[in-house]
């Protein structure tokens, strides 16, 4: 029970932000997609969006929680985890466009921009990280010299 | 059960005198072992002597304790916070949950997504310190953010 509330409520925190961020998304990029292409956009968020986009970010939350998470993927390095749950992610909408679930089917190319944006964004995101870990890594690994040149495994009695 | 410590010997020897080797009697054995900088410690029905210093790290699995080495993996009697509180002088560390680490068989450190650190034991083995356990890990190495 302890494990199941430690692994719902960061899921639910996770999941509120991501329907935030997608009717955000879906409001800010429709507005702009609708004045530059003038095409025709409701300017209000339709109850089955919000219901399906609920259900949508639940699953991208439980994605997150696998790749990210200290439960289900313990031993990959960031770099790993962000392409696999990039990939994942990609599959995740792809399935949602041709079901038409949560995803407006008629803008195929804000979809395909929108996609190409993130995982151009995940992979930069990751490289850099990559870069700041090995540099901080490097400054671990001269700690761990002067600790082990300062103290000598314990003798025996 | 009678404890006599008899003083003026050179070296210290204990010897457990008892109607069988029980689990809690193999246990002490381990304990007592630990500050001579040896455990106790079994592998296919055998019982070995180990050398605190060949210790890479020790887990726990289904509540059972094991301790790898460089070469082999071998089982033991002590639970997980024993051996922390046993063998933290000797350089031992909590670095999850199920896993406690020698500092000592690190080869590098390398820090990862979500405040854990990668670690990569003398022997290419790469561990996992959690988030948790990662702050004591900094903190003993004097690592600071």
């Amino acid at each position: 029970m302890k494990k199941l509330i430690a692994t719902v409520i960061p899921l639910k925190l996770i999941a509120g932000g991501i329907l935030f961020g997608l009717i955000g998304f879906y409001m800010v990029v429709g507005t702009l997609y609708a004045r530059l292409t003038s095409a025709d956009f409701e300017y209000s968020v339709p109850f089955a969006f919000i219901i399906q986009g609920a259900v949508l970010a639940i699953a991208i939350a439980v994605l997150w929680e696998v790749f990210f998470g200290e439960n289900v993927i313990t031993k990959w390095r960031f770099f790993r985890r962000a392409i696999a749950f990039n990939f994942a992610l990609i599959v995740l909408v792809a399935i949602c466009y041709l079901t038409s679930f949560a995803l407006p089917t008629g803008w195929e190319h804000l979809w395909l921009i929108g996609t190409a944006v993130i995982t151009l964004g995940i992979a930069v995101m990751s490289g850099l990280n990559e870069i700041y870990y090995r540099k901080t890594g490097a400054r671990y690994n001269e700690m761990l010299r002067i600790y082990k040149q300062k103290h000598d495994q314990a003798k025996p009695l | 059960m009678k404890i006599e410590i008899v003083e003026g010997y050179e070296n210290t020897e204990v010897i457990i005198r008892c109607s069988t080797a029980t689990q809690d009697i193999r246990k002490l054995e381990s304990l007592l072992q630990s500050f001579a900088n040896k455990l106790s410690c079994t592998k296919d029905g055998a019982t070995y002597l180990v050398d605190v210093q060949d210790i890479l790290y020790f887990e726990s699995v289904d509540k059972n304790t094991f301790l790898y080495t460089a070469s082999e993996v071998y089982e033991l009697q002590l639970k997980l916070y024993e051996i922390e509180e046993v063998l933290s002088d000797a350089g031992f560390i909590r670095s999850a949950k199920s896993q406690v680490i020698n500092i000592y068989k690190i080869a590098s450190l390398c820090p990862d997504f979500g405040g854990r650190i990668e670690v990569t034991m003398m022997g290419g083995e790469r561990l996992v310190v959690s988030r948790q356990y990662a702050k004591l890990l900094k903190q003993r190495l004097g690592i600071k953010n």
